[in-house]
């Protein structure tokens, strides 16, 4: 009785085996499956219309030179986006002549991959990830597994499980974009842009954790599944007015400077750009606090639900 | 290793100005099945919640097995729940689930697929393994339950309402599993809203009444049957002509009903049969006899005596 062969324990494998169950149940529920979907769709869809815009820019180009169509669309663009001019117009834009440099030296499509990602992952990771608690407490079905692990195990597990389920969403979300591009553009470089979307994939993983932290922590607030992803949308919504207020601000900007960088300290968005820093070094900070950021919203949440019953 | 499974001593709890429990005093032998009786909000899924370390109490003393709070850090296996107001999740594979919370608690994969298997087979679930959980009708939801917190084999195994929604011959079966497992020395505490469940399989019972104990001990002692002995009778009796025959006997009755009350020390084998005897000389027509009082009479008889009491 009770001296059950093989037992071992441990807070690390409860997290692993939450994390694992955590993502094998997402995969299989209709809800995740629908929106990695829409995520892949849309990579795709959106790659698409990418190609197509290329093609129309190069086809009036083409006219408006008086030289033969190009055909595949992509190598035109790639040309021009070495350009000097293309550069300074970059170098305006975004304030930095490394940075310009580095975007310049993009292959186009891994520069669109990069925008998609950093700009629809939050939203879909408040999606799938809003509900990851506050559904097993309304239902009362987190108690069967908070009998077998303590809370932070628990937590972490299920924090652990939708960054996996995270990872693959961006990975699919690459593939496609990859294959879609090798099948439409023209001069695609297979290799360069694999190398790049996978770079970006990394960047935008970290970006996303973010937005998995502080998903996973608003769902440990409540035992609503609507109230949960209320608040996941909620929050996204209050992180874009922060940010706006923190960057546009000139009032709170000029008054309480202070406030203003603490605003954009912690809204994720103040740090995407340095994303797409060319050396590490210049990244590191930024993938730095957007990791801290992902913990501390979680660890926030986590906080506020071990202090309650189950 | 103390006699006792749990023990709670002087439990409270309250949710905002609702009081769940007002001092809980509990203890549940080992090796015993133990039945919690009482109405609705009484406190007894308070009472579980706050054994499986899911609730926390707002005072009082919880040993469970020995070693006091329950911690599933440490403690993981040691102890089966099964939730009253906890749904399973419904998307759910019936097996994939039960694997999972066998490696939460600690087991290998090997073990945890045999324990799987065992307890699917134990609750007769086994062509169901690969359901998904909503695909169940609510007994089978209910069995899923069972065999999640017989996980394992643990030491006490705790259970809200096992028997709820379940077809009659479900749960004699689930009452044959509960005693089978008692027979093998874990110690159960059940709750149990048909009280007939509860006399079937109980050792030990303990009634609760707005989130106090009232009343507890063994099965044999609540309900009297070792020491009080129920005749009905086809003819009315005159109390008095019995009592003249047997003047050691404390006799109580109307008409056709009689209670005996065995003096302390006596054995209730020979009582029967000197009774017996008398009834059947004065011609009264034995048709029933039984010993004590059954559970939901020495419940209400309790519940009745505690609610004339004045509360301190």
């Amino acid at each position: 009785m009770s001296a059950m062969p093989g037992v071992t324990k441990s807070g690390v494998r409860d997290v692993a085996v939450v994390a694992g169950y955590e993502l094998g149940e997402s995969l299989r529920s209709r809800r995740v499956l629908i929106l990695a979907l829409l995520f892949v769709g849309g990579a795709v869809a959106g790659t698409l219309a990418f190609v197509e815009l290329l093609e129309s820019l190069e086809a009036s180009l083409a006219e408006a030179l008086a030289v033969a169509d190009p055909g595949k669309p992509g190598a035109v663009t790639a040309a021009l986006m070495q350009s000097p001019e293309f550069l300074r117009m970059l170098g305006r834009l975004v304030r930095d002549e490394a940075l310009a440099r580095e975007l310049a030296g993009l292959p186009p499509l891994a520069l669109f991959y990069g925008w998609l990602g950093l700009t629809f992952m939050p939203v879909l990771v408040m999606l799938t990830a809003a509900e990851t608690i506050s559904a097993e407490l309304g239902s009362g079905s987190a108690r069967f597994s908070l009998l077998r692990t303590d809370r932070l195990s628990f937590s972490l597990g299920k924090l652990a499980g939708q960054t996996l389920l995270l990872a693959m969403g961006i990975a699919s979300g690459a593939l496609a974009v990859w294959v879609t591009g090798y099948a439409t553009l023209g001069s695609f470089e297979a290799s360069r842009s694999a190398l790049w979307l996978g770079l970006l994939s990394v960047r935008i993983g970290v970006y996303s954790f973010a937005h998995v932290g502080l998903a996973v922590g608003l769902s440990h607030l409540t035992r609503s599944v609507p109230l949960s992803r209320a608040l996941a949308l909620g929050s996204l919504l209050l992180l874009g007015a922060l940010w706006g207020i923190g960057r546009y601000n000139d009032v709170v900007r000029e008054h309480a400077p202070g406030f203003a960088d603490t605003l954009l300290a912690i809204v994720p968005r103040s740090h995407m750009l340095e994303l797409w820093q060319p050396t590490l070094v210049d990244r590191l900070p930024a993938l730095v606090v957007l990791l801290a950021l992902g913990v501390v919203y979680f660890a926030l949440g986590y906080n506020y639900r071990a202090r309650r019953d189950a | 290793m103390t006699d006792a499974a749990l023990v709670l001593s002087g439990v409270r709890k309250a949710y905002g100005k609702r009081v769940a429990l007002a001092g809980l005093d509990l203890t549940a032998p080992r090796g015993a099945i133990t039945g919690l009786v009482g109405p609705n909000g009484a406190g007894k899924t308070t009472c579980f919640g706050i054994v499986g370390g899911l609730l926390a109490p707002d005072a009082g003393h919880v040993d469970v097995l020995g070693r006091g709070r329950f911690d599933p850090a440490t403690q993981a296996g040691r102890l089966g729940l099964l939730p009253q107001d906890a749904e399973l999740p419904g998307h759910a594979r019936v097996d994939g689930m039960l694997r999972y919370f066998a490696r939460l608690q600690g087991l290998t994969r090997a073990a945890a697929e045999r324990e799987v298997a065992r307890v699917l087979d134990l609750m007769a679930l086994r062509d169901r393994a690969h359901s998904r959980v909503r695909e169940l009708s609510h007994g089978m939801r209910r069995r899923v339950a069972v065999a999640q917190a017989l996980l394992g084999d643990p030491e006490l195994v705790l259970l809200d309402e096992p028997t709820s929604g379940l077809d009659p011959h479900l749960v004699v079966s689930v009452r044959d599993v509960l005693r089978a497992q008692r027979d093998r020395g874990i110690s159960l505490v059940v709750s149990s809203h048909v009280l007939s469940d509860l006399e079937a399989i109980c050792d030990h019972v303990v009634f609760i009444e707005a989130g106090r104990a009232i009343k507890s001990g063994a099965l044999a002692a609540v309900t009297g049957r070792g020491r009080i002995v129920r005749f009905a009778l086809a003819r009315p009796l005159v109390l008095a002509t019995l009592q003249a025959r047997l003047p050691d006997l404390v006799l109580h009755g109307n008409g056709s009903q009689l209670v005996v009350e065995a003096p302390p020390g006596s054995e209730i084998g020979a009582l029967n049969q000197r009774v017996l005897r008398e009834l059947l000389a004065l011609d009264a027509g034995v048709l029933e006899m039984r010993l004590g009082h059954s559970l939901e009479e020495a419940y209400l008889d309790e519940r009745g005596r505690s609610n004339l009491e004045p509360s301190t």
